[in-house]
This record gives structure tokens, sequence and C-alpha cells, in this order.
């Protein structure tokens, strides 16, 4: 219970941070933003193609767009020593890394919601605000996988002296089937291919579960020195 | 024997690889040898 | 000084294994009916492989040693380890676009395996990304210790979730029955040999690397 206690208000302090500040949340959004116009230029992307483009170019800028937010929380935790702060409070490093997913999985899962707003508006595809029903377990499990990885590699890598590019680079190669997963059961969904998203979920989930308590059992080694 | 220069390339690409790989690490041994014998020397000289 | 007798037997073994290995796969092993002699590289790009996993594993099982004894020994093994890896891992991939290029007509294709040993690759070069910026003895240790352990987990993920996606890579296991004798027996020389390689590179850069740490020990010493 008292990890679960600690684990929430670790994420309230971020939600508070982040209604303060701003900082990480909007830098994400108008990243987002940004790459759709930079996919627009680079693909040329109309009513005929746009069905079949969807999920790859969401997929990328999740992953490129959610790194690049998590290391800006986890650098500003690192920036101000708040995590020295767990060494010698009562709050265990599991639940320290329990509330950090949880709050990157927020404001990623509030990232991707507005991606797809401005998709729907942008390209004139409505239809995937429709479908967003059948497409949450998809976002679920895609985002939960990249906050889990995310959360870990973000802290590693602030210890770096090239923090800021490395940890792209150690990320994505880890996440590859976060984003198969990703890419293809949206893909299927979008475009009612057969067979159906299943195998992809449960492929997701299986990540997902491996790397919560493999990351469980390792984030303490990031934290204490 | 059409397809030789594939066969042959792949082994010597490989045995190059591993060579040049051994051929770094004798030289970088042979001066942190060098080194190491002038910095004990030097210690025992001090004591 | 036991290692260094090691070491040395080791390395006159391979100046016998490894023109033998040769022979052994130019001359006694059959050639292949449907692709030639460019089968031939099999032999090599094989092995290698075998070799780039066995190091892998031993990152693996020396990070997570590390992580529990706190012994820097442990950590040194680990980054030889994958450096003598990533060595075989880019040999695995130049050797097998060699042979994919006369058999598929391309030199690259989007396979599993192909996938697999490459996002391997970039795994490996992120851990040595990740030591170099790092001036910390301990923390680089414990840092890059989380990634061989974390990299090597990922393996069967990405090699199930690339598998799913799709697959044209010969499956040698499952035309295992009708391979030739010969051709079998070659080949588990050939990976024999290769495992002796990789023992003795192992066991000649882990040695460096511990010269290199007591230099700087010494260095160290006097400066003070």
């Amino acid at each position: 219970m008292k990890f679960m206690h600690d684990a929430v208000s670790i994420l309230r302090k971020d939600i508070l941070l982040e209604i303060r500040g701003k900082e990480s949340l909007s830098l994400m959004l108008f990243l987002s933003l940004l790459f759709l116009v930079i996919f627009n230029f680079a693909l040329d992307i109309d009513k005929e193609n746009v069905s079949l483009l969807a999920s790859g170019i969401l997929w990328v800028i999740f992953s490129f767009t959610g790194i690049l937010g998590m290391g800006r929380t986890s650098m500003s935790e690192r920036d101000e020593e708040a995590y020295l702060s767990i060494v010698f409070s009562p709050v265990s490093a599991e639940s320290f890394y329990a509330g950090k997913v949880l709050s990157n999985l927020l404001f990623l899962l509030l990232m991707e919601a507005f991606t797809l707003v401005f998709f729907a508006v942008l390209f004139d595809f409505e239809k995937i605000i429709g479908m967003l029903p059948q497409l949450l377990p998809v976002l679920l499990l895609g985002t939960l996988g990249f906050a889990l990885v995310g959360t870990l590699f973000s802290f590693l890598a602030t210890a770096s002296r090239y923090g800021e590019v490395l940890l792209p680079f150690l990320y994505l190669p880890v996440v590859v089937p976060v984003i198969l997963g990703g890419v293809s059961s949206m893909d299927i969904i979008l475009n009612g291919k057969p067979g159906g998203p299943g195998r992809w979920l449960q492929i997701m989930a299986v990540f997902d579960m491996l790397y919560l308590s493999i990351s469980l059992l390792l984030f303490r080694y990031i934290i204490e020195d | 024997m059409e397809n030789w220069p594939y066969l042959f390339g792949a082994y010597t690409i490989a045995w190059l690889g591993v060579s040049f790989y051994l051929y770094i690490n004798t030289k970088k041994q042979k001066g942190i040898e060098e080194r190491l014998a002038d910095i004990e020397a030097l210690l025992k000289d001090t004591e | 000084m036991k290692t260094n007798r090691i070491i040395i037997f080791l390395f006159l073994s391979l100046l016998i294994l490894m023109p033998l290995d040769f022979f052994l796969i130019f001359r006694v092993a059959p050639t292949e009916r449907v692709m030639g002699d460019v089968q031939r590289i099999f032999y090599l790009h094989i092995s290698l492989a075998m070799a780039a996993f066995l190091s892998l594993t031993v990152v693996f099982i020396s990070s997570i040693i590390f992580l529990w004894k706190k012994d820097l020994k442990w950590d040194t093994a680990a980054s030889v380890s994958a450096e003598i890896g990533v060595l075989f891992a880019t040999l695995v991939l130049i050797t097998g676009s060699l042979w994919a290029r006369p058999i598929w007509n391309v030199w690259w294709t989007w396979d599993p395996r192909l996938l697999t040993v490459l996002i391997l690759w970039f795994i490996y070069i992120g851990y040595f990304l990740l030591r170099g910026g790092i001036a910390d003895r301990f923390r680089k240790a414990q840092y890059s210790a989380v990634i061989g352990i974390i990299g090597y987990v990922d393996i069967p993920v990405v090699r199930y979730a690339t598998k799913w996606w799709k697959s044209i890579h010969p499956l040698l296991t499952k035309q295992g029955g009708g391979l030739d004798p010969v051709m079998k027996k070659v080949m588990f020389f050939s990976m024999a040999t290769f495992f002796v390689l990789t023992v003795f590179l192992f066991l000649f850069r882990f040695r460096l690397a511990r010269m290199e740490e007591r230099l700087l020990i010494l260095k160290k010493r006097m400066e003070d």
C-alpha cells in the first residue's frame, strides 16, 4: 500500500510541476505538430494514401516526441538533484520508478491524444477519431512500453556527457517490438486488414510485463550510486 | 564457381576484421607494458 | 602467470585449427546443389553468429554478477566481451550480406534474423557510447550493466515480433534432416574453431584491460 501511495505522490508532484511550469508537455505538443507539418512535405499526404500512411507517421511521432519529452523531465530531475531526496527520504527506488512511469504515461497519452486530433484536422481524416475505442488498447499497451523503457533509460542517459543524443540511440532499438506492434495493429484496425490486432496486442503486453519486472529490479542501481 | 568474389570476399573480410582487432590490441598492449615498466621502475627508485 | 600460458596455448592451437577449418570448408565439404560454392559462406556466417551470441551471453551473465558482487572485475569482463560481440556481429552482418547478394539478389533484406542482429548491434553500440560518456568508473560499470542485461533480454522479444512481421531467411534447422552428414561435421568443426577463437580473444583482451586498469591505479599513486 505504501508503495502505491508513494508512487501516486510522485505522480501528483509531477502533475503540479507541469501545471505550474508547463515544460515537457507543451514541448511535446509543439514538437508533434511540427513533425506533422514536416511529414506533410516529406510524404505528400492526400485523401488517397492518408489511411495507409497514418499508423506509420503517428508511431514515428509518438516514439520520437515521447523520448524527447521523457528525457526532458528526468533531465530536470537530475539538474535539481531532486532524485537525491529519494535516497534520504523513505520513498523506495521502486515506487519512485513507478511514479515516474505513471506520470510519463499520462503525459505521453495526452500528447498522443493531441497528435491524433491534429492529424484528423490537418489531413482531413476524421475516421481515426471515430475508431478511438478500438485503437485505445493499442495506444495504452504501446505507450506503457514506451514509458517503462523511457523512464529507465532517461535516468541512465542523464549521467552521460552525451545524454540528450545518447537517449534516443539507446531507447529506439529496445522499443522496436513496441513500434512494430503499434504500427502493425493500428494499420490492421484502420484499414480493416484480416487477422485482427490480437497477436500484436499480446506481443506488446508481454513486452510490457517483461520490462516492468526487469526495470523494477534494475532501477535501484541507477538511482543509488 | 561463378560467385567466387562473394565467397572469398566474406572469408577475407572476416579474417581481416579479426586480424585487425588483434593487431591494434597487441600494439596497445606493447605501449601499456612499456609504461607499466617505466612507472614500476620509478616507484622502486622513490622507495 | 597461468593465463599467459593459456593464451599462448590457445593461440598456437588456433594456428593449427584455422587452416584446418579452411581446408575442411573448401576441400572436404561437398558443394551444395542449388546454391553452389557460395553456400560455403554458411560455415563462416553461422560460426560467427554463434561466437557473437556466446559473447553477448557472457556480457549478460557478467553484468548480473557485477550488480550482485560489485566487483569491477566483472564489469571489465562484460565490456571486453561486448567488444568482441560487436566485432563478431558486424562480421555476421557483412558475411550475411555477401551471401544474400548472389542468392537472394539483394544486399540487404528486412528479414527477422537480419533485423534482430542489426538491432542487437545498435544496442551494443549504444552500450559503448554510454560507457564513453561517463567518467566515474563505478557508475559507468553499473549503468552499462543495466544495458547489458536489458539488451540481452530484448533479443527474444525482437526476434518474435519481427518473425511475426515476416520471414524469408532459410531455416537450416528445418532442413536439418536433409543436411549432408559431411556438411554437418564440417559445420561442427567450424563452430568449435570459432569457439576457441572467442575464448582466446576474450582472455587476450581481458588481460589487456586489466593491465590498463593497473596502469591507471599506478598513475594515480604517482600523482599522490
